[in-house]
């Protein structure tokens, strides 16, 4: 490059010209055009030289700036970097053309490229000019500058014809031919509704003479259903990209989360033609507006829709910074056209974006109700904090008459019963007498930590903890009694005001998680009797519901299991009852060791006093306990060899006599794991769909033996196993219900195993499960009638009351009935309140964090000295007078009439969507180092016009579409294309292939497949088998795809399920992004996978197979009426001739061989009629499935 | 003077220039090559793909391939991910002393408040877990290399590999970790290694995907994979990561339906392919041109790939060679074997991901049922590259995403432990092409905490492999969000003494 020859430089300057703006073509400018700063000269200067000499201070070499001109033109000790009009003179075009390596600039250790020839030319005849200098134009307002004159006067139908043709009359070209009506009305319906046309709506069209045809049409398609709401999920999915709208999380488990309110909400938007600056108000602040309603708050989920980590070890406070880097990041990107990301770590090195702006618009965001590193659940339907829930209408208004109706029946409830309480009265003063309970004397003598908390024994025998508290701990405590014949310990959590909030628990919070206890007894009389004891059954007041939390957790040595007790959210004391297998208690006095376990992974959580006490309790007391169980834990699916032989294959969980955690189980090494969703008297139904197996099991804690009935129910088939015995069966085809099948358990002393085996043969899969024990049993919280009334009395959650009501349920049957009345509208309340849609929202902290520049963009590297305020940049005008000092004051910002940015970056998307690249090409960024606009002028006239007709954006997108640009040919003219390079003057219509989810619709859609309902939760469509196993973790809950049934199958692709680390592979393939970041411009990609999905996918093949059948269905079907269907046109009469032979060669072929025909059409769930000619609809499905991939079809032309 | 005749030509330069994405990728290197010969020469000149039409190979339509800056020592990566951080300590890097240190706490100066993952920040102590391995000496072509004895086969690669043990990393979770290594940054959204090399050298086989991905699934704890880790990011999406499956179609989508022979296909594909030529006629779209050559080469990838993944003309020795899983679809013997396949065939990248590494607990027991599947094939992958003479030219890399601490995760005892995640200092391999046979580099101090000597960052890594293949990795770049992206970012450093 060194060495050009002046020869060279000839060649440039004369004809050149047009390559000099090869990343954004111009029209050709001969030598004499005047150069634009913005244009053709500061793009190389800020890719050459801005970096040390451009607006970033702290990167700035020789105190040279040369983005201004004040700065480059000025005296600097009798050097000029510029002279304007004299090169020669300038040391700027001395150095960048210097053939000396020590000279030139930029410099070698700078690794740019020096200037290549063209773009020293460049410079040189800029200098030459004057060295004229502009302000970038995108930070400036857009005006509206009269309509250009035109030479042709006939073409332009609207403003933007005057512009198009301006510039291509300006290179000497006429605009394209219009295109044939046939082609249009495809166009239109594709770019407005994303399906094409009918055959009878292309003859509608056909017959339509009036000038205003066109317009008609597209008036229709903007207003009337059913192609209004077609038009809403056309314009959905590119803002489904940008939003990074997803039905996962992104990260580690990838859990599955519920956010399709937020879609449905855009869709509408768009549907009923929100003005785009309250579309922008509500996404970015909706939450914030005066009296939110709920819609409102469901649209400022636009910046939760970002990926979310739930990955174990990760911090949270790292996480936090990186969700509102992606809001500012995506604002920028969507909203304000810059790419505001580089700002996060230094000063932007092109663009006038700090990075204290970049923080002061973080600021809006970092305040938010959310938290870094979420939890992780089997729920797939989860919202992640904070959301909120979105009824329906039917739903609130259900909702609140069931509300009235338990109010009711609750105060009904409460009158008092005078009969009732002397009874009840009664028995509490003789029960613990009537079950031999006696609660033994003892002295608390010793009290140990493991690690450094210090415990106290007062002088009611309870221990107290203070000082520190570590981690985990174990606490030590030592009883002694005289007593003998013990078999209970009465364990109470009694709370103190020196815990947060008076709670039982130590944590901030006031929770605490007990994971093991355990004790050893040891005689005072021979310390060298002593034993371990072996506690089999536990009851507590209260157990934390959210997740594996319940008492029995404590029996075993397990510590991933513990027993928590909601301190957080509960007030009161807790109390537990634990019955050792066997009697203990020695002659002569006896030592109790108690150690209570705090190794859960909830640091700190510990109980900071309790007490224990020993007690007795006779052969009847026992058999009056009731049966203690564990939570339901799940593992499935496990897929027999065939549809009923689940019931005689072993695949190892039935088999085991424990519910063993760490076990794995072929041949997927699936394991237990607990599923919040199943519960007892309920029909569980997320077993999985299908020809599979799948087991529910749980353990069983019992203090006597018994006989124990229970009901049961199940899809389809049931099998019982008692630790690992088989103990009853049912083989029967049926859905779940309640009390299907009773069966007897017999039950010895003890922990045993219970694993329910369900057979499904096919469809959804459930269970139903519930144990009927005698009514004298004191199950529920009438055990604690056993224990003191100081104990009861200080019990978590009304825990006397609560007793007085069971008690009153199995003695008083008018309240009995009053209260199943009630139980039965609460379980209906829950299953309403389960069925409501969940939306995550954004929701402002009471209290702001403060915001500090973050020292190379780093979480944990805070610079103090640097706080910040919420703000605008100010190089983009300031907040509008009396703007809030939140979200909805950026927004204000954003819509403002002087806001340079927000009108023209939106305008210039619709264009990129109906043309396929927008004015300015790179539409993501509108800043320094973005593309020079196509037709600026166009883009200001559109900018200012969007405006004021209200930000209506049916309106633009009518204006656009019904200009003659837009109507053009898209036939390729080689002597336009010389002149317009890549067709950035528009001289015919950008013919391009369809988008990703086009492709698919339009198939489903000429088959008649397509089912269209509007929103909904995103549904399961085919897709191979594996691939989200293949990628998750064995724990995630997205996991195991199950595909949907039925219409999930035909959906329009934008309510596909989007499953973040493995997208929908077909839509993947045809360069749908993964949606894990704001996704502005797909690209369009053309590959063999592509050509493979088009042949071979199930759906592709599906529809072929019923586009066919359908036409043969068809009255005077004809081979041009299905060719029609698919490219809207007839064929000529060459194509008929090779269709007929296509035709003609297939049906020979799978006559000949009709076994292959019968495979073939197999594919697919929808229906094969009954009675058809495989052969031909073989025939014809083959032909359809090459009409389907033709590039005509798959193109908007 | 060619190129100015090209582009004078309003046909050639119709035919050079017309589609968009072209366009762009023409423009993006001229900006940077200039329009000199260079530029033109990596459009057009790209190594072997015939197909035909003269637009096949860039069917895609992006311009072709950057080409390489300077001359390549490797043309080719196979790259074994070892999914959830394989222990240094238990593997590679020999630290006799601590077993006098059994269970000893932790020195805090060690630890200079290095931060921790939230598993084992609330622990009570940190005692210090030996590895129960036993390590042995392997002549090298330095002074030796001490390796465990969970890894016999790999260790006779003593005199092949190039044994890192300074690298170092910025995550210590497993997703940003694993993202940071596959494509220079933690956050989601940059473009992948294998993209990277796609963009860069293009492909050099007419019938397979350039850019390879295949998965085996772990014996332990096993974490997320995601297909941002083969994604191409702000790189066109032809760039992304072609899976090739062990289940169900190897390719997604490549068999035809139940059926449908493959004279049905080419029947089928004559009469699309003429329909579509009539319409280029029409329209002039040369994207319809492409589309015809990329149906072809789909047509060949159904038999190219069934090709490939059939074993039966491999002879009875090498099967033997990759041990005893060779056979079973989706193991890591098996996609061994399908790696030497495919690299045979020119294909650039190669990713073998093998999952199940995470080892929190149970170390001892699981590591060795890791090492036990990969071990063997691993070694035998090197060997049979080595002497089918593939291994000069072709880029082994062997790592996790970060290494493992030495205090115990949980309980110790004298035969149990597990180790957390650690940032600060790994060990990983590379072999092949342009990479320095039989030493080892870096060191860490006694407890393999801090790196004491010759530390590389994974930009440094990136920045040597790049320069293996032929980049300087700091001109490699593609403009996205006004800024030149980069592999290594703003940093990286080529390391002189790994390379050959």
């Amino acid at each position: 490059m060194k060495a050009f020859s002046p020869l060279f430089i000839f060649l440039l300057s004369a004809g050149a010209a047009a390559l000099l703006h090869a990343q954004d073509p111009q029209p050709e400018n001969g030598p004499e055009k005047q150069l634009r700063y913005g244009r053709d000269i500061r793009p190389i200067l800020s890719d050459k030289c801005f970096r040390c000499h451009g607006p970033d201070p702290s990167s700035r070499k020789e105190e040279l700036r040369l983005d201004q001109r004040a700065f480059a033109i000025a005296d600097r000790d009798g050097l000029f970097a510029i002279v304007p009009g004299k090169p020669e003179e300038s040391e700027l075009w001395r150095r960048v053309s210097s053939l000396d390596p020590d000279e030139v600039m930029p410099p070698a250790e700078s690794h740019k490229k020096t200037l290549d020839e063209v773009e020293l030319n460049t410079i040189r005849t800029w200098i030459e000019q004057g060295a004229p200098y502009e302000e970038h134009w995108s930070f400036s307002q857009p005006q509206k500058n009269p309509l250009p004159q035109n030479k042709n006067q006939t073409w332009p139908a609207n403003e933007i014809d005057h512009f198009i043709l301006a510039e291509l009359e300006g290179v000497g070209l006429s605009p394209s031919l219009k295109a044939k009506p046939e082609t249009l009305v495809r166009r239109i319906f594709f770019d407005l509704t994303g399906l094409p046309p009918t055959v009878e709506e292309y003859e509608q069209f056909l017959a339509d003479d009036s000038p205003r045809a066109f317009e008609n049409l597209v008036d229709k398609l903007l207003t009337q259903e059913p192609y209004v709401s077609r038009y809403a999920e056309r314009m959905a999915t590119p803002w489904l990209d940008a939003a990074r709208y997803a039905d996962t999380n992104g990260i580690h488990m990838d859990a599955g989360r519920q956010m399709w309110k937020w879609r449905d909400w855009m869709l509408e938007a768009f549907r009923d033609g929100k003005p785009y600056d309250q579309f922008l108000t509500e996404q970015i602040a909706g939450d914030l507006l005066p009296d939110a309603t709920l819609a409102q708050q469901v649209a400022s989920g636009f910046h939760r829709n970002h990926v979310i980590t739930d990955e174990g070890g990760a911090i949270d406070a790292e996480y936090l910074v990186e969700y509102s880097v992606d809001r500012v990041s995506t604002t920028g990107e969507v909203f304000l056209g810059l790419t505001l990301g580089c700002a996060r770590c230094h000063d932007h090195k092109f663009d006038p974006v700090t990075q204290e702006d970049f923080y002061s618009l973080f600021a809006y965001f970092n305040s938010i109700e959310e938290k870094g590193l979420y939890s992780q659940n089997q729920d797939t339907k989860r919202a992640f904090i904070p959301f909120i829930k979105v009824p329906s209408m039917e739903q609130s208004s259900q909702l609140d008459t069931y509300s009235a109706e338990l109010s009711q029946a609750k105060e009904e409830l409460s009158i008092p019963n005078a009969e009732d309480a002397k009874a009840f009265e009664a028995f509490l003063s003789t029960a613990p007498e009537s079950l031999g309970v006696h609660w033994a004397k003892f002295k608390t003598t010793d009290a140990k930590s493991t690690m450094k908390s210090t415990l106290m024994i007062l002088e009611d025998q309870s221990v107290l903890a203070s000082g520190e508290n570590p981690a985990k701990d174990d606490h030590i405590i030592t009883l002694q009694t005289d007593e003998t014949d013990l078999r209970l310990l009465l364990f109470e959590a009694i709370p103190d005001p020196s815990f947060p909030n008076g709670r039982v628990g130590r944590a901030d919070n006031g929770n605490a998680v007990l994971s093991q206890f355990s004790a050893e007894v040891i005689s005072i009389a021979d310390p060298e009797k002593k034993k371990s004891l072996n506690f089999t059954w536990a009851w507590a007041d209260h157990e934390q519901p959210d997740a594996d939390f319940q008492v029995v957790n404590i029996l075993d040595a397990d510590i991933a299991r513990g027993w928590a007790i909601q301190g957080h959210q509960i007030s009161g004391g807790r109390t537990a009852l634990l019955l050792a297998d066997e009697a203990f208690g020695y002659p002569g006095g006896t030592e109790i060791r108690i150690t209570l376990s705090y190794q859960s992974i909830y640091s700190q959580h510990t109980l900071g006093r309790v007490r224990i006490t020993p007690g007795v309790i006779s052969d009847t007391g026992l058999n009056a306990l009731p049966v203690a169980d564990s939570t339901w834990y799940a593992t499935w699916p496990y897929k027999p060899k065939e549809k009923y032989s689940g019931y005689e294959e072993i695949f190892g969980p039935e088999a085991d006599a424990t519910i063993d955690f760490t076990k794995k189980y072929p041949p997927d090494d699936y394991s237990w794991v607990y599923r919040i969703e199943l519960k007892d008297d309920q029909v569980n139904s997320v077993l999985p769909v299908g020809e599979v197996v799948s087991f529910a099991g749980k353990r069983l804690f019992v203090p006597s033996a018994r006989n124990l009935e229970i009901s049961l129910g199940s899809d389809d088939g049931v099998q019982v196993f008692l630790d690992g015995e088989i103990v009853f069966e049912n083989r029967v085809d049926r859905g779940a219900a309640a009390d299907q099948d009773k069966l007897m358990l017999t039950l010895s002393p003890g922990v045993h195993t219970l694993v329910l085996k369900v057979v499904n043969t096919g469809g959804v899969g459930g269970y139903y499960w519930k144990s009927l024990p005698p009514i004298e049993e004191f199950s529920g919280n009438l055990v604690w009638s056993l224990t003191p009334k100081e104990t009861r009395d200080r019990g978590a959650n009304n825990l006397s009351t609560r007793l007085s009501e069971d008690w009153r349920k199995m003695h008083s049957p008018v309240y009995r009935e009053k209260v199943a009345l009630a139980e039965n509208l609460g379980k209906e309340i829950k299953a309403l309140e389960a069925s409501i849609p969940l939306s995550m929202v954004m929701r402002e902290r009471k209290e702001r964090r403060p915001t500090y520049v973050l020292m190379r963009g780093e979480y944990d590297a805070p610079d103090e000295d640097r706080p910040v305020e919420r703000n605008v940049p100010s190089a983009l005008g300031s907040l509008p007078e009396g703007a809030p000092d939140n979200r909805l004051g950026l927004a204000n910002w954003m819509t403002a009439d002087d806001n340079p940015l927000v009108a023209r970056v939106f305008v210039n998307r619709i264009w990129e969507m109906v043309f396929g690249n927008g004015i300015v090409a790179t539409s993501r960024d509108f800043g320094l180092q973005g593309a020079w606009p196509s037709h600026p002028e166009l883009l200001d006239w559109l900018a200012v016009d969007f405006r004021e007709n209200g930000w209506d954006i049916k309106h633009l997108v009518k204006q656009i579409v019904t200009s003659q640009t837009y109507q053009q040919s898209s036939a390729i003219r080689p002597e336009a294309s010389a002149k317009d390079a890549g067709n950035r003057l528009l001289s015919s219509y950008p013919r391009r292939r369809l988008g990703a989810e086009e492709i698919r619709d339009q198939a489903l859609y000429l088959s008649g497949l397509l089912v269209e309902q509007f929103g909904g939760p995103s549904v399961k469509p085919y897709q191979p088998e594996g691939l989200w196993k293949e990628v998750a973790m064995p724990q995630s809950n997205t996991r195991n795809f199950m595909r949907g049934n039925g219409d999930e199958l035909w959906r329009r692709s934008l309510y596909t399920y989007w499953k973040r680390a493995s997208p929908p592979p077909s839509l993947l393939t045809m360069d749908a992004p993964t949606r894990e970041f704001c996704t502005i411009s797909r690209g369009i990609t053309n590959t063999p996978l592509q050509a493979l999905v088009l042949w071979n996918d199930v759906q592709f093949v599906e529809a072929a197979r019923v586009l066919a059948q359908q036409t043969l269905a068809t009255k005077n079907y004809s081979l041009a009426g299905l060719f029609l269907q698919c490219t809207g046109r007839r064929p000529n009469e060459t194509e008929a001739v090779r269709l007929q032979e296509f035709l003609t060669a297939f049906t020979k072929r799978f006559t000949e061989l009709p076994e292959d025909a019968e495979k073939l059409l197999q594919v697919g769930e929808s229906m094969l009629p009954e009675g058809a000619d495989y052969p031909v609809l073989a025939a014809w499905t083959m032909l359809a499935n090459a009409l389907l991939s033709l590039d005509e079809v798959i193109s908007r032309t | 003077m060619a190129t100015h005749k090209e582009f004078s030509d309003p046909c050639a330069a119709h035919q050079l220039m017309l589609t968009r994405r072209r366009f762009f990728g023409l423009s993006a290197q001229s900006m940077g090559a200039g329009l000199g010969m260079l530029g033109l020469q990596s459009i057009l000149g790209r190594d072997a793909l015939a197909g035909p039409s003269a637009l096949d190979n860039s069917g895609a339509g992006l311009g072709g391939p950057v080409g390489p800056h300077f001359k390549p020592k490797a043309k080719r990566v196979i790259y074994m991910h070892m999914e959830g951080a394989p222990s240094q300590l238990d593997l590679f890097d020999y630290k006799p002393g601590l077993r006098a240190r059994y269970n000893q706490d932790f020195p805090e100066s060690i630890r200079q408040g290095q931060r921790l993952t939230t598993m084992t920040s609330g622990q009570a102590r940190f005692p210090i877990a030996p590895s129960v391995f036993k390590f042995s000496r392997y002549e090298n072509n330095q002074d030796g290399v001490w390796l465990s004895d969970a890894i016999p086969h790999t260790a006779t690669l003593a005199k092949e590999m190039c044994l890192v043990r300074s690298v170092h990393t910025e995550a210590i979770n497993h997703e940003p970790a694993i993202t940071f290594f596959q494509t220079g940054t933690q956050q989601p959204g940059r473009a992948s290694f294998g993209s990277w090399m796609s963009y860069g050298l293009g492909s050099s086989n007419a019938n397979l995907p350039t850019f390879v991905v295949m998965i085996s699934q772990g014996l332990g704890n096993m974490q997320a994979l995601a297909a941002r880790f083969w994604g191409s990011g702000f790189l066109s999406s032809e760039h992304q990561g072609c899976k090739l499956r062990s289940g169900g179609d190897p390719v997604l989508y490549l068999n035809n339906p139940a059926g449908v022979s493959r004279e049905d296909r080419r029947r089928m594909l004559d009469f699309v392919g003429e329909l579509n030529e009539k319409e280029y006629q029409r329209s002039m779209d040369p994207e319809v041109r492409a589309r015809i050559a990329q149906s072809e080469m789909a047509f060949r990838m159904q038999m190219s790939v069934p090709e490939l993944t059939d074993f039966s003309n491999e002879d009875e020795k090498t099967l033997e060679m990759y041990g005893k899983d060779v056979n079973k679809p989706g193991s890591f013997a098996s996609n061994c074997l399908m790696a030497r396949r495919l690299a045979e065939r020119g294909v650039r990248f190669i990713q073998l991901y093998m999952r199940g590494w995470d080892q929190h607990g149970n170390l001892p027991g699981d590591l060795r049922k890791q090492t036990g599947a990969v071990d063997q094939p691993q070694a035998a992958l090197v060997k049979d590259l080595k002497r089918r003479g593939l291994l000069d030219d072709t880029l082994v890399i062997w790592s996790g995403e970060f290494g493992r601490t030495v205090y115990s995760q949980g309980a110790l005892t004298k035969t149990n432990y597990g180790r957390d995640h650690h940032p600060r200092c790994f060990s990983m391999w590379m072999a092949g092409g342009g990479i320095n046979p039989g030493v080892v580099h870096g060191e860490t101090d006694d407890f393999s905490y801090n790196i004491v000597k010759d530390p590389v960052s994974v930009h440094d890594l990136h920045a040597t492999m790049l320069h293996c293949l032929g980049f300087n990795h700091e001109r490699l770049s593609y403009k996205h969000q006004g800024r030149d992206m980069r592999l290594t970012d703003v940093f990286g450093k080529v390391q002189k003494p790994l390379l050959a």
